[in-house]
C-alpha cells in the first residue's frame, strides 16, 4: 500500500505539497527570526496549517469526481490518501522546526 | 463460503426506489451478466455492491466476510462506465499499480507489449477503455464488476474483451452489465434483469420479452 501512496504523491500532489511545504518554510523563518519561545507564534502556524490542509482538502475535492474510481480500485479511501499526506507534512515541518532550533541554539 | 453474495439491496434517489430487495450471488467461474433499461438501476448495484454508493439497506458478504465497503476489501475491482484514469499516466505505470498476481500475462498482450511507454490518454477510445477493463481483469481483485464494458468498442475488440475475461475465467467471478444484450448473453454463464427495482433470473430470450426488456418482434 505504501508504493502505492508514493506513486499516487508523486504523481497527483505535487501541488498540494508545495503549497503546505511554502507555509512550513514561511512559519520557520518566522520562527528563526522572532525566536522559539513565542507561544503566540505556535498558535498561528497551527491554525495556518489547517487552514492549508482545508485548502488542500478543497483542492483535492475538486478531483473527486474524476479520480475516485481510480483511488478506489487501488483499495484506498480518501481519508487514507489525505490523512497520511497530512502526517507526513506535519511530520515534516515538526522535524525542520526542531532542527532549526537545534542550529540556532548549538552552531 | 467463496462467493459474492449480495442480498436485501434497497436505494432510492430521493422519493425515486431504484432498488428494492434485489438478490445478487456470484462465485469464481461464473459470469453474471446483469440487464435491464437505462436508469433501472444496474450501475447503482454495481456501485453500491463496490461500495462507492451508500445504500437504504445492504447485506454483502464476500468469501464468508460481511463486507460495509467492497473496495476495502481488495477482493473487487470496478471498471465504471466512464474513463476513471488519469490521462497522463501510462500503461507501464497502471499496470504496476493495479496488476501484481497475473502481470506477466498482462504485459504480453498486444496492446499492453506495443504501448507500454504511452501515455494512456494518448491511446484511441476504444483501446484506452480496453487497457482500463484489461486492468481491471488482470487486477488481483476476485471479483470484476464489469459496467457497460461493451461500449465504444469495435466487434473485434469485444471480442477480445470476451476472450481475456474467459482466460481469467477459473480464477474469477465477473458481474458484467451492458446495453448490448447480445454481448451479455454471449460471455455470461447466468443471466439477471433488474426491472422495477427487484431481480429476474433469465434462462431464455422469451424471458426478456415477457419482461419487457425486448420487444416482442425481436427474436
Amino acid at each position: 500500500m505504501y508504493q502505492k501512496l508514493k506513486i499516487l504523491y508523486l504523481h497527483h500532489f505535487k501541488l498540494v505539497f508545495v503549497l503546505n511545504f511554502c507555509l512550513s518554510l514561511f512559519f520557520l523563518n518566522l520562527f528563526y527570526l522572532k525566536g522559539f519561545d513565542k507561544v503566540n507564534l505556535y498558535n498561528l502556524a497551527i491554525g495556518f496549517k489547517l487552514l492549508g490542509y482545508a485548502t488542500t482538502v478543497g483542492i483535492e475535492k475538486l478531483f473527486f469526481g474524476y479520480r475516485i474510481f481510480y483511488y478506489y480500485n487501488l483499495n484506498i479511501g480518501y481519508r487514507r490518501v489525505l490523512g497520511y499526506f497530512f502526517l507526513l507534512d506535519a511530520f515534516l515541518f515538526t522535524a525542520l522546526l526542531i532542527f532549526c532550533w537545534l542550529w540556532q541554539n548549538f552552531m | 463460503m467463496a462467493e459474492l453474495h449480495v442480498d436485501s439491496v434497497a436505494h432510492s434517489f430521493g422519493a425515486h426506489s431504484v432498488l428494492n430487495n434485489v438478490y445478487l450471488k456470484c462465485s469464481a467461474g461464473e459470469v453474471v451478466g446483469v440487464l435491464g433499461r437505462n436508469g433501472s438501476g444496474k450501475s447503482t448495484l454495481l456501485k453500491i455492491i463496490f461500495g462507492s454508493i451508500k445504500p437504504n439497506y445492504k447485506f454483502i458478504r464476500i468469501d464468508g466476510e460481511l463486507v460495509q465497503k467492497g473496495y476495502l476489501s481488495h477482493k473487487i475491482a470496478y471498471l465504471p462506465q466512464g474513463y476513471f484514469l488519469p490521462q497522463y499516466l501510462s500503461l507501464e505505470l497502471l499496470a504496476n499499480l493495479y496488476v501484481n498476481k497475473y502481470r506477466k500475462q498482462l504485459l504480453a498482450i498486444d496492446l499492453f507489449r506495443e504501448h507500454l511507454k504511452m501515455r494512456i490518454g494518448d491511446l484511441s477510445g476504444g483501446h484506452r477503455r480496453l487497457a482500463e477493463a484489461l486492468l481491471m481483469i488482470y487486477s488481483d481483485a476476485k471479483y470484476i464488476l464489469l459496467d457497460e464494458p461493451f461500449a465504444q468498442l469495435a466487434p473485434l475488440i469485444s471480442e477480445q474483451l470476451k476472450h481475456h475475461i474467459r482466460e481469467l475465467l477459473p480464477e474469477k467471478g465477473f458481474i458484467v452489465t451492458d446495453h448490448d444484450y447480445q454481448q451479455i448473453l454471449d460471455v455470461s454463464s447466468r443471466v439477471v434483469l433488474i426491472h422495477n427495482g427487484c431481480n429476474y433470473n433469465i434462462g431464455h430470450t422469451d424471458d426478456l420479452i415477457l419482461h419487457g426488456y425486448l420487444p416482442a418482434h425481436f427474436v
